[in-house]
């Protein structure tokens, strides 16, 4: 059989993504993760104020603006040296929680499961269930999904004070105070949201799910049936019988920076940080993140820039070789690493996930720490409304004075994984200012040394039944929740390509 | 209690091609809107405008369109099942004519929705506020 070329454009992701593959003897033989816009966001922050990130960073994606808020606000702290108070960075990671759970349950739901529905599953027994649960526009969990999840951006509009794109987070802590009216409000919100979550999505409550300690356990769990009938079931069920437990793999280097800081030291965060390459966790060490161009269309320099030093200038004559990319090729240490919630849960050392992913990463492990990272957050978030009403004095802002010439940095992790702020300030005004999204890390394109991207490598080498409807590759990008406005930003010329 | 009437400028200030309902909505602030209308800034949202489509009865969405939709300098209104078509299936890039697919799915009642746009062009947010502003007077 000869060697088929395909290029892919994905829909449903934030900007366009184009997935090219080679396809030898019903096998991908070699992929390219094509990310076809440039992002102008950091060379057009160079030269405003110091604190402008605070409001045009959180406009760099309509989905995870309070991340790229906080983000900001962290490297900004971190240049005027001063740690919030604990009320503050509880409001904060309030609001970050809101928006990770509501991003974790729509992408599950409205976006990986629906693939489902598709013509290349029409046959399967499951088919007519799946399409009444699941189907674009009128699935009953569609419907229902889309009904809820309205009510988690109360918790951002009652801590925001303005919502959408909220810049309630500055360097020190937080420019609003809730009194306890706001914060009965949110414990309400934040119950009613559990209860639905818990009922519906997860199919048991959030503690019992947290008691899952391995792949034994989890087919336990599975046997009853309104476990069976949630959609982490149906996400279970559906991926085991598609093969998709055991695609998807790549290197096996995950990435987190972590995230929701602790109040109270030790500095800890709630999602822990760290690089897990060859079984082993190291500690995060941000100097180790370099970002390479040899296939980006971007200015050539030798090695790999950390973003303090990084240089965004967008090449592409037309005339230059190998070069396919808009995005980037960050690596950590040297390695391309995979980042999202897979990651956070084997650098936690979950040892559900590292058993579900002891034969390597795959689209399973990765989708369902997705949808099940709520049942963590939730609880956790009623923690903190219960912190904030117990100390009705307490301070949400500490002044770091005028805002001081430096550099700092700000890392946390938004819902698609490791997302990174470096900025340099010089006489009041931004003088550098670079971002690393979580989509640049699982989607980079090759680096020096040839290596391809993770989402790259993860297709290497799986089958492909259809190449006029290649399924198997949608299910694996779509697995790591592309979100490439993050990435890139103009639209490129479309091809009457195949669109999954 | 929520007003009956929402008028939703959508769009990103920070992109020319894109400020019109942010600059719609600059003017507009400044202005004495009819009672029972409230006035609000949709910015980047898409299907997360669907908290502020609850419990009314009206809502008119502004927004900039592309030149070959918008047409030079004047006001193009869809209504809700026009905008409605043009959905695609859900994705991080679901905008309005996803929500207008879903609000009648998800809400109940489900309010009316209009779409008034226009394309970039000196002068007009303008045009376009005063357009606005006669949908929701005339209720």
């Amino acid at each position: 059989m000869g060697r088929i070329v395909c290029n892919i454009p994905l829909n449903r992701v934030e900007g366009d993504l184009e997935i090219k593959v080679a396809i030898e003897n019903g096998a991908v033989a070699d992929a390219w993760s094509v990310a076809t816009m440039f992002r102008g966001f950091e060379r057009f922050l160079v030269g405003r104020g110091a604190l402008d990130g605070l409001v045009v960073t959180p406009r760099i994606c309509g989905i995870c603006s309070t991340t790229h808020l906080a983000a900001a606000a962290y490297a900004l702290d971190d240049v005027a040296g001063i740690r919030p108070p604990p009320n503050a960075l509880r409001h904060r990671n309030l609001a970050l929680a809101a928006e990770q759970v509501q991003s974790d349950i729509r992408q599950s739901v409205l976006m990986f499961l629906p693939d489902f529905v598709g013509e290349a599953y029409r046959d399967r027994p499951w088919h007519a269930e799946a399409e009444a649960r699941y189907a674009p526009f009128r699935g009953a969990r569609v419907i229902d999904v889309v009904q809820q999840t309205k009510r988690m951006l109360e918790v951002i509009a009652i801590l925001g004070g303005q919502w959408p794109h909220s810049s309630f987070m500055v360097p020190g802590g937080v420019a609003f105070r809730p009194g306890p009216t706001e914060l009965l409000d949110l414990r309400q919100v934040i119950a009613q949201q559990r209860r639905w979550y818990e009922r519906r999505v997860l199919g048991c409550r959030c503690e019992h799910w947290l008691e899952l300690d391995g792949a034994e356990a989890l087919e336990r769990w599975l046997q009853d049936p309104a476990h069976r009938e949630s959609d982490a079931g149906w996400l279970i069920r559906l991926c085991k019988e598609t093969g998709l437990d055991a695609l998807g793999g790549h290197y096996d280097s995950y990435l987190s920076y972590g995230s929701l800081p602790a109040p109270e030291p030790p500095e800890q965060t709630f999602i822990p940080a760290g690089f897990l390459a060859q079984g082993a966790v190291h500690p995060l060490d941000q100097r180790l993140v370099a970002e390479q161009v040899p296939y980006s269309w971007y200015a050539d320099y030798a090695g790999g820039l950390h973003p303090a030093e990084g240089v965004t200038e967008p090449f592409a004559s037309g005339s230059e070789r190998g070069k396919y990319s808009m995005s980037k090729a960050p690596r950590y240490d040297g390695r391309p690493a995979e980042t999202g919630p897979l990651a956070e849960r084997l650098i936690a050392g979950d040892s559900l996930f590292a058993d579900l992913t002891r034969s390597g990463g795959n689209v399973l492990a990765r989708q369902l720490a997705r949808l099940v990272r709520p049942a963590a957050i939730i609880p956790q978030m009623e923690h903190w409304v219960e912190q904030l009403l117990a100390d009705p004095k307490g301070s949400y802002y500490q002044s770091p004075g005028e805002m001081p010439d430096g550099q700092g940095y700000g890392l946390i992790e938004a819902s698609r994984g490791a997302l990174g702020h470096w900025i340099r300030i010089e006489a009041g005004r931004i003088a550098h200012y670079q971002v690393i999204t979580p989509t640049a890390w699982n989607g980079s394109p090759r680096d020096e040394e040839d290596r391809r991207g993770p989402w790259e490598e993860a297709l290497v080498g799986i089958p492909v039944k259809d190449p006029e409807n290649p399924v198997e590759i949608g299910h694996i990008v779509r697995s790591f929740d592309p979100c490439l406005v993050c990435t890139v930003h103009r639209l490129g010329d479309r091809e009457p390509w195949l669109r999954l | 209690m929520v007003a009956p009437v929402a008028l939703i400028c959508c769009g990103n200030r920070l992109d020319p091609r894109d400020d019109l309902g942010p600059r719609v909505y600059d003017l507009l602030l400044r202005q004495a809107l009819p009672a029972g209308v409230e006035l609000l800034d949709g910015a980047l949202a898409g299907l997360d405008l669907m908290y502020w489509l609850e419990g009314r009865r009206l809502v008119v969405l502004v927004d900039a369109l592309a030149d070959e939709a918008g047409g030079a300098g004047g006001v193009r209104l869809y209504d809700g099942a026009e905008l409605a078509a043009m959905a695609g299936n859900y994705g991080h890039g679901a905008g309005l004519a996803y929500l207008a697919a879903m609000a009648p799915r998800v809400l109940d009642p489900a309010p009316t929705i209009r779409l008034l746009g226009a394309a970039p062009a000196p002068g007009a947010e303008r045009t376009l506020a005063r357009a606005a502003l006669e949908m929701v007077h005339a209720g």
